[in-house]
């Protein structure tokens, strides 16, 4: 595997909480190796540090001994302004409970992170608008959050999560709200944009349905990788895994 | 605190203190009955306790105010009562001859003033029957004026001298020396006084100086004996706080004044220990001295004739309104009352005796005579009525018996035949014959009338006629002279009761300003009250929502906020009251020193009672409770799910009007069912408390969606127009009604519009916004009243509406819900607008996005704390206005004085003029003839200002305008030398003067032109003003033709005046200015020649003919520049004491009055600034509660890429936003009102308005400082949030 097409190079990685007079081993030593443009499933019962594990890999949390590598940069040698830049350039999040901020309309919360980003508020709209569309609520987006179904909700997630056009997408529990039907559609949705733009996802779920839809499933015990496999069926036959997708190439031309 | 809204404090504070111990009584049988929810209540203090500190000090904030500015008042009765009661020593009570205000003590030295010495001792006797009394003696009272031979330095004008028996203490008590020791008046040598110590401290006085000392006109040299420790002053309240006073033996006075026997004043001391001890407890003692002595010299029949004329149901209506619409401070309300319960008896009482004595009561019964005459008969015949009440409130103290026997004397043929003959001799219109003519008409009359006890009362006809029977019919001398003794019942005064009173009056004043005042503080302190809670509701919502899920009901949710609330409330009252007294011991330094400026000597001594006391803890805790338990209502109704997911809480929503409707039916009905069931209790609970609730349901949803707060608006405004309004302070409750009606439009145009399918954030848009622009549009009346604008005032007679400061306060607050909901309801615009501006700075998009989007997105709160900011910078921003006004308008001497930097007599407000004021006719000639004047002097004038006139504008037509109810100006009729001295700027020139001075020239040298105020072009009270069709912004105007009959007096209405200037409206001297020449002319005076004032007359008072004599009543001095002028002021001093006269400094009187003011608005404003205070803490709240509310939403922002300092940044601009908008707010709404009260309403005439932008912007920025302080912390802290721990919580 050529270096360039690691994204996410994580080694020995220990996080630990404080919980009173205990200590709380989240983590313990993991490594993982994740290549630009796959979809993985991280799975395991409650507890397991599977969204521990997220947090420490996007960088929303830091880690107590160990190396994270992402798209060839080590967290630690980021300063909090750094990382939190970096992950605006470079990541998207979809949480369970979609975290759109309930104060802002639709297309509102999907141009944030591209105004954050110093995006000009004119072509912020544009590409806004065109993530919304992209994800099939594009007569909802002059709605408040509160007005919408949960999974509309969950597509301006995803919208938001790609309004950047990040090199990976986060995405913790993305159905866990979501009746069955709709989760399949949300899914689908994301299998197919990873198909389109070659984006890494990175799936943390209980939901065995969704972990089948991964080209790689992991399972967590006690802060550790129990084990890293193929998932029994896999959504996309056409998907290609070797690293010759021309959409990754043009991604990882851009980290470059 | 002697009453408040006439309830005696301590009844008062029994029911406050009875009233919180049955709130705390419930409450605590509540948290017997569910001790668990007290538990859960008290343990949620300590939890946060940064937010416990918030809360407590907004709390204790209402309390604060409440106790400062009672205690402030407190403080200050205390203080005038202590000084007045030195001052007035055991002196109770007094009598004079006649009643004569404006005289020294309230006593005249004219002979017809005095008693003699039979008088003297039948008022002593019959006043020492009363078994209350204790002594009774007679004194001389007289004005004087003195230099200090040993210091040179002169006395003020207001001197009393009184010449005391050896037995003066036994009326007064012991007399005492400033250096200590007792003094004896019985010590006094021929050639030695007593003098008190402020006149000590003004002549630098000392023991053993000589005084060049005047009294009564006559010189004397007397030899300070002692300076007492204290003035000598019976008789404060009519006659200001401090007069000085010299003591003498009445031997030597009655030499000085060669006057052997009689006296003018008779001072009666109560039995008591003296001060408030001689009134008795409450005053009793005092009221029933004050009856017994009104009853005793008041005659029946007059007073039978004054019931009947005063008590139809008419008048008594008036006296009512009068009673209804009269502020508490007013001694008026509790007058009026009695009044009206004495009119109410079937027969004239002795109750009615008392009251007809009292002033006020006089007042009244004049105001209610000519209302209700005026009502039927138009103004004519309400000056008819009201002379008719003169009159018979004149013949009060008129003997009937001894008028009956005079009437039968004069009827004698000897004396009428040739009084009448002499009367029919004298050519037509002379004085004298008019007045025997009149006389005789009223004796021919079968009746004794009125008119003729009027008359012969009048003590100088009573001289002439016992001249003229000496002449007539010598036997009948003594006759007359036994009958013209009796026929005064001479007149009482109750001092000591009067001088509390009026201590008492002022310290409720200064109370009831700074509660008015503090009313925008206390209500700032209520919204951070509620503000408090519904954050403290919102912050525990998943909690409440578990609660409810485990069985507990909505009002045990508003229990336990209740519990947690009172014990807040609690602890924060007494902390209230603590700093309350200390802010209030604070204020009190700073009024003594403005009390010392205007009342030399007085300092305050910090006091409080502990009814006040009670009363603000009480108040406190009421209005917190109050507060407290409506938020509690209304926090505990939650959607459980919504609460316990933590989702939105949709609007509440009712079950629909169609529903509603049908639901106390269908309760009754299901309550009947219950019947059948056997379940009795349950049917009377439902068919009882069931109904009603469903009825207040269907009710309180009709006002909620307009059509009812219409109807209650409507209802407002029919009620209080019409002439039998039952409704006191009618303009309130009228604009409330109009108020009501328009927001119940926009309520109806929402649901309307919901009705109508139309989205509910567009609906309440439209609704909202429609209700706030009526607001601005009939508060802030940018075009006028709206009434006048729909041409339906004169259909509403809305001009007949009276209003106090409540209606201030009324429009202040609606003026700021109209900009405060028109902002929120349309936030959209306003984030759209500041998009367009921080969306090209990179990154500021972001921010300025979610900041404004959080705070717009709870309008309610946000609305809330952007009024705390809107209600404090408003009154702040208007009372800047003011203060800037009066400073760029009366504080500039020069200006405002026409260069005259010296005044004497009338000029000076303060001076008080005594009938043996002589005023010098030429004081030019004084002036050349002293070498110092004269060569500091540039220029010197007189005027006489003895009457006022109307002014009625000649139009073209050469038709009169007709009277406005309020015109009335000063006549300054001045001599040459003020004409030629004069620096007054004219704010308008007629055509064809140059200059101001050619104007000037003009009314010197052409009779019949004058020039007058520039606020006769100002509109008063809704009425055109009087001069009409010039502008005061017009640059010149075609010289008009004025009348100016003399004010409220018949008569010599063909004056006529050219005018051809107009004088600013912050003239110190404003009025009617016209020559010596002019005046002439008027009908008005006498020539010069006639005009020696007669002996014991004074100046300006009418002449026998009815003319009034053309001499100075005041002068001016202008001094040269270079001059120092307290030299100049000390020479003048020395040229005019023997006339009693004192020159005063022009600017020194202006600074001491306008500095009074100023640091009187300055201490408002501090006091107010505690009010923004408030909102600054209110905003630390919000902050503090915002980060803890949207932990997560941070969290998630980091997650997309939001730096810590982009969190802080958005945090601090969100507390901006509403800093700022609440600022603005406030400041455009009292710009604006303070523009309307000055420029639109022209309350103080034409002025200079300014807004004194420095220092408002200092405000604003201070104050918007301070909140970025208050604020950072909690933003901080959002800052510190971090993303995978707050994202771990979802």
């Amino acid at each position: 595997m050529k270096l360039v097409d690691t994204i996410i190079d994580a080694k020995g990685v220990w996080k630990r909480y404080d919980a009173g007079k205990h200590k709380i081993e989240a983590l313990r030593g993991l490594d993982l190796v994740v290549r630009r443009g796959e979809v993985v499933a991280i799975m395991g019962p409650s507890g397991c540090g599977k969204t521990t594990l997220l947090n420490c890999l996007s960088g929303l949390d830091v880690i107590d001994e160990g190396t994270i590598k992402i798209a060839g940069r080590d967290l630690k040698d980021l300063t909090d302004n750094q990382r939190t830049d970096f992950r605006a350039r470079e990541m998207g999040f979809v949480f369970q409970t979609y975290n759109l901020l309930p104060v802002l309309t639709g297309i509102e919360n999907v141009e944030l992170p591209m105004l954050v980003g110093g995006v000009k508020p004119s072509e912020a709209r544009k590409r806004a608008q065109e993530a919304i569309e992209m994800v099939g609520v594009g007569e909802w987006a002059r709605h408040r959050p509160a007005e919408m179904s949960g999974g509309q909700r969950q597509r301006f997630t995803i919208a938001r999560a790609l309004s950047t056009r990040p090199a990976i997408v986060w995405a913790d529990e993305p159905t866990g709200a979501l009746d069955t039907e709709t989760s399949a559609g949300i899914m689908d949705l994301m299998v197919q944009l990873n198909r389109q733009n070659a984006q890494t996802f990175v799936w943390v779920t209980h939901a065995e349905e969704v972990g089948a839809l991964a080209q790689r499933l992991i399972r967590m015990r006690d802060g550790q990788i129990v084990s890293d496999s193929k998932p029994a069926v896999t959504s996309d036959a056409a998907l290609q895994l070797d690293g010759s997708h021309p959409a990754v190439d043009a991604a990882t031309a851009r980290m470059d | 605190m002697t009453s408040f809204f006439g309830i005696p404090p301590i009844t008062l504070a029994g029911w406050m203190a009875a009233a919180v111990s049955v709130v705390l009584a419930g409450l605590l049988l509540f948290a017997v009955v569910n001790r668990v929810l007290l538990k859960m209540a008290l343990r949620n203090i300590p939890r946060r306790r940064a937010q416990t500190v918030l809360i407590l000090f907004g709390l204790m904030l209402a309390t604060l105010i409440i106790t400062a500015s009672l205690s402030v008042g407190d403080t200050l009765s205390y203080s005038l009562q202590a000084i007045q009661l030195r001052q007035i020593g055991g002196i109770d009570e007094a009598f004079t001859r006649h009643q004569a205000f404006g005289y020294v003590q309230g006593a005249s030295t004219a002979d017809t003033e005095f008693f003699s010495d039979a008088q003297a001792a039948d008022v002593i006797a019959r006043s020492k029957k009363d078994p209350n009394v204790a002594a009774a003696t007679g004194v001389i009272a007289a004005s004087g004026s003195m230099i200090d031979t040993t210091t040179s330095e002169s006395s003020s004008e207001n001197v009393a001298v009184f010449g005391v028996p050896a037995d003066f203490g036994s009326v007064w008590g012991t007399l005492r020396s400033r250096s200590g020791g007792n003094l004896d008046v019985a010590a006094l040598g021929l050639n030695e006084v007593y003098i008190g110590n402020q006149l000590g401290d003004t002549l630098n006085a000392h023991r053993g100086d000589t005084l060049q000392l005047y009294v009564d006109g006559h010189l004397t040299q007397v030899i300070v004996r002692d300076v007492l420790d204290t003035e000598v002053n019976p008789s404060i309240a009519n006659h200001g706080p401090i007069v000085n006073s010299v003591l003498m033996p009445l031997d030597a006075m009655r030499a000085v004044m060669q006057r052997p026997g009689g006296y003018n004043l008779i001072f009666i001391h109560n039995r008591g220990a003296g001060g408030f001890d001689d009134l008795g407890p409450g005053g009793a003692t005092g009221d029933e001295v004050t009856k017994h002595f009104r009853v005793e010299f008041t005659d029946p029949q007059a007073a039978a004739a004054l019931w009947a004329y005063v008590s139809t149901p008419a008048i008594k209506a008036q006296v009512k309104k009068i009673h209804d619409q009269a502020t508490f401070l007013d001694p008026a309300k509790n007058l009026s009352q009695q009044l009206l319960t004495e009119l109410n008896q079937p027969a004239v009482t002795d109750e009615f005796k008392a009251l007809a004595g009292n002033r006020f009561v006089d007042r009244i019964m004049g105001d209610a005579v000519a209302t209700s005459a005026a009502a039927s008969g138009g103004p004519e015949a309400a000056r008819t009525a009201q002379d008719n009440l003169i009159l018979l409130v004149g013949v009060l103290q008129v003997d009937t018996t001894a008028a009956a026997e005079l009437k039968a004397l004069l009827s004698r043929p000897e004396i009428q035949g040739p009084l009448t003959l002499l009367a029919a001799t004298l050519p037509p219109g002379d004085p004298v014959g008019t007045t025997i003519a009149e006389l005789f008409a009223e004796v021919q009359r079968p009746e004794l009338t009125a008119k003729f006890k009027a008359a012969v009362s009048s003590p100088d006809l009573q001289a002439q006629l016992g001249q003229a029977i000496a002449v007539l019919d010598p036997a009948e001398l003594a006759g007359y002279k036994d009958i013209a003794g009796r026929l005064d019942l001479y007149n009482y005064s109750a001092y000591k009761a009067d001088a509390v009173t009026f201590a008492q009056t002022g310290g409720l004043f200064i109370t009831a300003a700074l509660l008015g005042v503090s009313f925008f503080s206390i209500a700032v302190g209520v919204l951070l009250i509620f503000l408090i809670f519904v954050m403290l509701a919102a912050e525990r919502r998943a909690e409440m929502g578990m609660s409810r899920a485990v069985g507990l009901k909505r009002r045990h949710l508003t229990q336990m906020f209740l519990f947690e609330g009172t014990a807040y409330t609690l602890a924060a009252s007494v902390v209230g009251v603590v700093l309350g007294v200390g802010v209030a011991a604070l204020m009190i330094r700073v009024l003594s020193s403005i009390f010392s400026g205007f009342y030399k000597g007085i300092t305050l001594q910090f006091h409080f009672e502990w009814t006040s006391l009670v009363i603000s803890v009480c108040l406190g805790i009421l209005l917190t409770f109050i507060v407290v338990a409506f938020s509690a209502y209304r926090v505990s109704r939650l959607n459980i799910v919504a609460a316990i997911r933590d989702l939105d809480e949709t609007e509440q929503r009712d079950a629909g009007m169609r529903t509603m409707f049908v639901a106390p039916f269908k309760v009754a009905w299901a309550a009947i069912n219950q019947l059948r069931f056997g379940h009795p209790l349950v049917f009377l609970n439902g068919s009882t408390l069931g109904t009603l609730g469903a009825i207040r349901s269907f009710w309180w949803a009709l006002f909620r969606r307009g059509p009812l707060t219409v109807l209650l608006g409507a209802a407002l405004v029919t009620l209080t127009l019409g002439d039998n309004a039952p409704l006191a302070h009618g303009e309130v409750w009228y604009s409330a009604g109009v108020s009501l009606v328009i927001i119940g439009t926009g309520l109806l145009v929402r649901w309307i519009l919901a009705l109508a399918r139309v989205r509910a954030l567009v609906a309440a848009r439209a609704g909202f916004t429609l209700a706030a622009l009526g607001l601005l549009l009939y508060w802030g009346r940018p075009f006028g009243r709206v009434e006048k604008l729909l041409h339906l005032e004169d259909q509403l007679q809305t001009k007949q509406l009276l209003g106090g400061p409540e209606v201030f306060i009324l429009s202040a607050l609606m003026t700021l819900l109209g900009a405060i909901w028109l902002v929120m309801y349309n936030s959209d615009l306003l984030i759209g607008a500041v998009m367009f501006f921080t969306g090209r700075v990179s990154g500021l998009a972001a921010v300025t996005r979610t900041s404004m989007s959080y705070p717009m997105s709870t309008k309610f709160r946000t609305g809330m704390a952007v009024a705390m900011f809107a209600i404090v910078t408003f009154i702040i921003v208007y009372m800047s206005v003011f203060k800037d006004v009066l400073v760029q308008n009366f504080a500039q001497v020069d200006a405002v004085s026409g260069g005259w930097q010296i005044t004497a007599g009338t000029p000076d407000n303060n001076f008080i003029q005594t009938d043996k004021t002589t005023f010098p006719p030429d004081v030019a000639t004084l002036v050349q003839a002293n070498p110092n004047v004269v060569a500091e002097l540039r220029g010197v004038g007189w005027e006489n200002q003895s009457v006022g006139v109307q002014l009625q504008q000649v139009k073209a037509d050469g038709s009169v305008a007709k009277v406005q109810r309020d015109s009335g100006y000063a006549l300054h009729v001045v001599d040459d030398g003020y004409l030629s001295a004069t620096g007054y700027s004219l704010q308008l020139r007629a055509a064809g003067y140059s200059s101001d001075r050619a104007v000037w020239d003009a009314v010197r040298d052409h009779s019949g032109y004058a020039v007058i105020n520039a606020s006769s072009l100002d509109a008063r009270t809704g009425a055109p003003a009087d001069i009409v069709g010039i502008k005061s912004t017009d640059s010149t105007f075609k010289p008009f033709q004025v009348r100016a009959p003399a004010f409220r007096q018949s008569g010599s209405s063909t004056w006529t005046l050219t005018v051809i200037g107009f004088m600013r409206s912050n003239a110190l001297w404003g009025g009617v200015y016209v020559s010596t020449g002019t005046a002439m002319g008027s009908g008005l005076f006498a020539s010069t020649s006639a005009t020696t004032a007669p002996a014991g007359g004074q100046p300006g008072s009418s002449l026998p003919t009815g003319l009034r004599p053309l001499t100075p009543t005041g002068y001016y001095f202008a001094v040269k520049p270079g001059v120092d002028v307290s030299t100049a002021r000390l020479d003048l001093g020395r040229m005019l004491v023997k006339d009693q006269l004192e020159p005063v400094i022009v600017a020194d009187q202006l600074a001491q009055q306008l500095s009074g003011i100023l640091t009187l608005l300055n201490l408002v404003t501090g006091f107010l600034a505690l009010g923004l205070i408030v909102g600054i803490a209110g905003l630390g709240v919000i902050s503090t509660r915002a980060v803890v509310e949207r932990w997560q939403q941070i969290g998630m922002l980091r997650a997309l890429g939001y730096r810590r300092s982009l969190v802080q940044r958005s945090f601090l601009m969100e507390s901006s936003l509403i800093a700022i908008l609440g600022l603005i707010i406030g400041a455009l709404v009292g710009v604006w009102q303070s523009y309307r009260f000055f420029v639109i309403d022209k309350n103080f005439g034409t002025v200079i308005f300014n807004v004194p932008v420095v220092q408002v912007t200092l405000i604003l920025v201070g104050a918007y400082l301070a909140t970025l302080v208050t604020t950072y912390l909690p933003a901080r802290s959002a800052s510190r949030v971090a993303p995978a721990e707050a994202l771990r919580y979802e």
